[in-house]
């Protein structure tokens, strides 16, 4: 175009600072029939949220506050709450303020975040207070990425929208630099990989599971683990690249380093070097079906004031989603492989394990506002260390859920 | 079907304004694709080349709807220092913001609301466009187009629309949107105008795909984690 692009209008109304306020929310209740152990929750090594036997509960009451300012500056704050018969909790997940400005001409858009977020990691979880809308409950690996990680600091954001030149896609990269996460890495190694809609609140601890080496080389790990905790004052930072063809589909590429001093510990905490690299997907396939799918695969280290090895282990987790949608009907099946490899020689302390997992969901959108869903869960894990707690290493846990959500 | 209203509003309205005139010459002009086919929404507009263009006779502002998280119509014309009125339709918010270069501009419609904007108040030119976009729905893509003057309508489903002029001479007639693959997006010839006249314009390449103005999922609940 040659226009020239003369100022063409004028806005009538005053010029002040309008600040909007908005307030979003999910109220789940669910009925779960769970054929498991008791759950990794209450410190046991059950890999779903809820214990054997069957329970009545508000699987998630989030509230999601933001202020918006006309200067594209806003405030966050995301709540959640849970009456689940397991872990009764109430408390913040995230607080921050975000700034994004207008595409620039050639359509480059900036976004800041300050203050305490999800690393933007999940592709499931992308609808109100980090509930998933596809199934209850998220994969694997995004079930971990709800319990031990939160980013407390700075995250940039770079977006290319494509239509302002002419291309079919969009392309993001982002960068993060946070603190307050170096113990994340301690309950998956201890508990392993798990399968659950339980987001960690900010103020929450989380048990220890109980194996032989808390008697020993573990005698000074605190009884209940501070995912949120600063060891060694030294940042981490997320790197991440994300490409998105409009109504078509997306690809992302991320990498995460807590850089945590493996061998300091304070209050009981110990200082986890976490780090994982994830890629996803998600594509549009013909007759209503969509495909996605992530892989994440990392490390964590944790040692003596010796620097001797007490927890080093590699770790790996993938899901694949196939969805069938024509409203008001969703059904989604996703099946995922995961494992964690223990490297290290600590004598009561095995991390090893290996498990596949499936899961069928149903959602059936009633109102426009209430959504019903069912969902199976079926997930076969081998962890050797399951002997200390006099369970079964081989073992397979299944849960039927139901559940009546309602969206505002 | 809001797109084809407006159009036929915009015409009938040039028609009715410009009736009290005792003299009125009468265009029709039809819009044809390369192989013949009747093209609706395409932008027709006349420029008097005898002398100033009439001012702005519109009272009711023009509406623009946001309406299913697109913009209603895609496309709108008006004469410059006329009243547009940015309706929300939606049970969100939704931040309309132009891309111009030199003049970008930006508000927030809640959910209900509306918000009120003088078209062109600033330097005249020739033709000026503004697309339109909003920050919170990336997918969402309307045009306006500025005139200098009040001789302007959207093809209807037939690929025609009428403009009356209030004066017999020269004229310039335009055809413009935004996906006419041609410089400047437009068309155009120069006539006398006396009198009836039906003048159509053919298209030598189609037209580019129209933005698909829906999101990327069916649940309205989506955060942007």
């Amino acid at each position: 175009m040659k226009y020239t692009w003369l100022p063409l209008i004028a806005l009538v109304a005053p010029p002040v600072q309008a600040v909007e306020a908005d307030l979003a929310g999910i109220l789940d209740l669910r009925y779960s029939v769970t054929d498991g152990i008791d759950s990794y929750v209450n410190g046991g090594l059950g890999k779903f949220r809820y214990n054997d036997g069957d329970q009545l509960s508000i699987a998630q009451a989030g509230l999601a506050g933001k202020l918006v300012w006309d200067n594209n500056l806003s405030l966050h704050a995301v709540a959640n709450g849970y009456l689940d018969g397991v872990e009764d909790g109430l408390g913040l997940t995230e607080v921050y303020l975000k700034y994004r400005t207008l595409p620039s001409a050639g359509g480059l858009r900036q976004g800041l975040r300050l203050g305490i977020f999800y690393p933007a990691i999940s592709l499931e979880n992308n609808a109100t207070a980090w509930s998933t809308p596809n199934t209850l409950t998220p994969s694997t690996m995004n079930s971990w990425v709800g319990e031990e990680l939160r980013s407390t600091g700075l995250e940039y954001t770079a977006e290319w929208l494509g239509r302002f030149s002419g291309r079919p896609y969009d392309l993001k990269l982002q960068g993060s630099v946070f603190v307050r996460n170096d113990p994340a890495g301690a309950e998956l190694s201890w508990h392993g990989w798990m399968q659950s809609s339980r987001q960690t609140l900010l103020h929450e601890k989380l048990p220890v599971q109980n194996m032989p080496a808390r008697q020993t080389v573990l005698s000074k790990q605190a009884a209940f683990s501070d995912p949120f905790h600063e060891d060694d004052d030294r940042p981490g930072y997320t790197l991440s690249g994300e490409v998105k063809f409009p109504r078509k589909g997306l690809l992302q590429l991320g990498w995460f380093d807590n850089r945590a001093i493996p061998y300091q510990q304070t209050n009981g905490q110990y200082g986890w070097r976490t780090r994982f690299g994830w890629a996803g997907f998600r594509w549009k396939l013909p007759g209503r079906f969509s495909l996605s799918g992530q892989v994440m695969q990392g490390d964590t280290l944790m040692q003596k004031p010796s620097r001797e090895d007490v927890v080093n282990n590699d770790y790996r987790s993938g899901w694949l989603a196939l969805s069938w949608s024509a409203k008001p009907h969703r059904v989604t099946g996703r099946v995922e492989e995961f494992s964690v490899t223990d490297n290290d020689e600590t004598w009561g302390d095995n991390n090893d394990e290996y498990g596949k997992a499936f899961t069928l969901a149903y959602r059936y959108q009633l109102q426009k506002n209430w959504f019903l869903l069912s969902e199976f869960n079926w997930l076969q894990s081998t962890r050797g260390g399951r002997m200390y707690e006099n369970q079964p290493v081989d073992l397979v846990e299944r849960q039927l859920q139901f559940a009546s959500r309602y969206y505002f | 079907m809001g797109k084809l209203k407006q159009g036929v509003t915009v015409a009938v309205f040039s028609s009715t304004v410009l009736s009290t005139v005792v003299v009125a010459e009468q265009l029709t002009v039809s819009v044809t694709a390369a192989q013949g086919k009747a093209l609706a929404d395409i932008v027709v507009f006349a420029e008097p080349l005898d002398g100033p263009a009439p001012a702005s006779q519109l009272t009711a502002p023009l509406l623009i709807a946001q309406k299913g998280k697109a913009f209603a119509p895609y496309i709108s014309v008006i004469q410059r220092d006329a009243p547009v009125r940015f309706v929300n339709q939606d049970g969100i918010t939704h931040h309309i913001y132009s891309i111009s270069a030199n003049n970008r501009f930006s508000f927030r419609i809640a959910a209900g609301k509306a918000q009120q904007v003088i078209a062109g108040a600033g330097e005249k030119d020739e033709l000026a466009t503004v697309a339109m976009g909003c920050n919170i729905h990336d997918w969402m893509s309307g045009y306006m187009l500025v005139l200098d003057t009040p001789y302007y309508g959207k093809t209807d489903s037939q690929g025609q629309v009428a403009l009356t002029v209030a004066q017999p001479g020269r004229y310039r007639l335009n055809i413009w949107h935004p996906q006419l693959q041609t410089p400047d997006h437009r068309m155009r010839q120069e006539l006398s105008v006396t009198g009836k006249m039906n003048i159509s314009f053919q298209l030598a390449d189609p037209l580019a795909a129209l933005p698909e103005q829906t999101g990327e999922d069916d649940f309205e609940f989506l955060e942007d984690y």
